[in-house]
């Protein structure tokens, strides 16, 4: 179907853009086309409590907007009915109801006149955005205080968990492996506890019963992101490079190239971005200054009531959504990103 | 799936619908759809078959003017739900 304005004939479907959607109708005349329901304005609310088909004058069906026509093309030709059958297929339908915002519209209802398709290539269109939308979910949470490690399901995390001699690195793992069981039933509704996960030569944790994910950890939080591709998550406290005191002594082994980290902040989303990337292409060393960012999709970010870390995350960024985890439950966040 | 379940999922589709996503983070079941969290009439199209996608329910018989408030919406999918 090509649209544009122009002189409209007895039989043509007619829209007008209201925003990004859409209105349309079968015109006859400028004093009837025939429309399902009013344009979806404030000044029709009244009139769209019950949507109807019925016939208006073409300003009250443009409300001021430019009509435009579509001329069918090839696809659309062959089922295209004549002016005649068009306009008398609308008429027959004045008074009808039943309308329902995505499967029966006005757009339904002008095709299935005019071209004799009952379809709405606004909800096929938003439908296919939707399902293509990719999931990156990043999920945080603090490491309680009195945490002790308890059983792990899986044998191959058991045991790394277990094989770790410093007791707040135990419990961190133990606490970022609960987390991931917390993040993959919310996200992909898996049954955790029945999953095998086996952890490559680079210390990447992965199983073929859950989708891709990521695993970090500082002294006092976790944090974890599944996604529907390659994903990778680093974690730090804000003051993880204080220490250095020093900035020039982090940079110098950091930046490529072209890249700057004047600040703390610099400092830290730099590093953190890095890691996340190095994750997300399962590298085997990490070796910063190797790591070119522009190159990659990443974001960082903080989250309200975790001000004191720095997360970034490396993949399909455009579909970020964070969580944080407090008092067993789960609370979907806005992430201030930095 | 219990209300809570529904509620959480309903948030993240929020998310992902509106064009100001911190909408979800002061949204209650109280809020009005249009005017609390801002949603067009775009909006609400893509939340609507955003929850159809999600949950596998069909919207039957639903206009933009159906629902008035979110608990409204959390309501309706409870019902399609059971």
């Amino acid at each position: 179907m090509k649209w544009s304005p122009g002189q409209c004939r007895k039989g043509d479907i007619v829209r007008v853009a209201l925003g990004s959607l859409y209105h349309y109708g079968v015109f006859v005349s400028e004093d009837e086309i025939i429309q399902f329901g009013y344009p979806p304005l404030p000044e029709f609310a009244e009139q769209n409590r019950d949507p109807r088909v019925r016939a208006v004058d073409a300003d009250t069906f443009c409300c001021g907007r430019i009509i435009e026509r579509g001329e069918p093309e090839h696809g659309d030709k062959k089922t295209a009915r004549t002016p005649d059958e068009a306009v008398q297929a609308a008429r027959s339908r004045i008074g009808e109801g039943g309308y329902s915002i995505i499967h029966n519209n006005c757009e339904h209802f002008a095709r299935e006149c005019v071209l004799g398709v009952r379809m709405c290539e606004q909800e096929t269109e938003m439908r296919r955005k939707w399902q293509q939308r990719g999931i990156l979910d990043v999920f945080v949470a603090r490491i309680p205080d009195n945490a002790e490690p308890g059983p792990i399901a899986d044998p191959n995390r058991a045991a790394y968990v277990a094989e770790t001699a410093d007791e707040k690195l135990r419990i961190a793992r133990y606490c970022v492996w609960e987390l991931l069981g917390t993040a993959l039933r919310r996200c992909a509704g898996v049954d955790f506890p029945s999953l095998r996960f086996t952890r490559a030569i680079n210390g990447k944790w992965s199983s073929d019963g859950a989708p891709p994910f990521s695993l970090s950890h500082t002294k006092t939080s976790v944090c974890v992101a599944v996604s529907d591709g390659a994903v990778g998550v680093d974690i730090e406290e804000n003051d993880a490079f204080d220490r250095f005191g020093d900035p020039k002594l982090v940079t110098s082994r950091l930046l490529c190239h072209g890249e700057r980290a004047d600040s703390r902040d610099g400092i830290l989303s730099v590093w953190t971005k890095k890691e996340s990337i190095f994750k997300q292409t399962s590298g085997t060393v990490f070796e910063p200054r190797g790591i070119r960012l522009k190159r990659y999709e990443t974001a960082t970010f903080r989250l309200p009531g975790f001000e004191d870390l720095t997360v970034s995350v490396c993949g399909k960024t455009s579909a970020l959504r964070c969580y944080v985890c407090e008092g067993g439950t789960v609370r979907g966040v806005t992430p201030v990103r930095i | 799936m219990n209300r809570q379940q529904i509620t959480d999922r309903l948030l993240d589709i929020l998310r992902s619908a509106a064009d100001d996503e911190s909408v979800a983070d002061r949204c209650t079941e109280d809020s009005l759809l249009q005017t609390d969290l801002g949603l067009s009439s775009v909006n609400m199209l893509y939340t609507v078959i955003a929850i159809e996608e999600t949950f596998g329910i069909i919207f039957d018989d639903v206009t933009v003017l159906s629902f008035r408030t979110f608990g409204d919406v959390v309501d309706y999918v409870e019902r399609k739900l059971s």
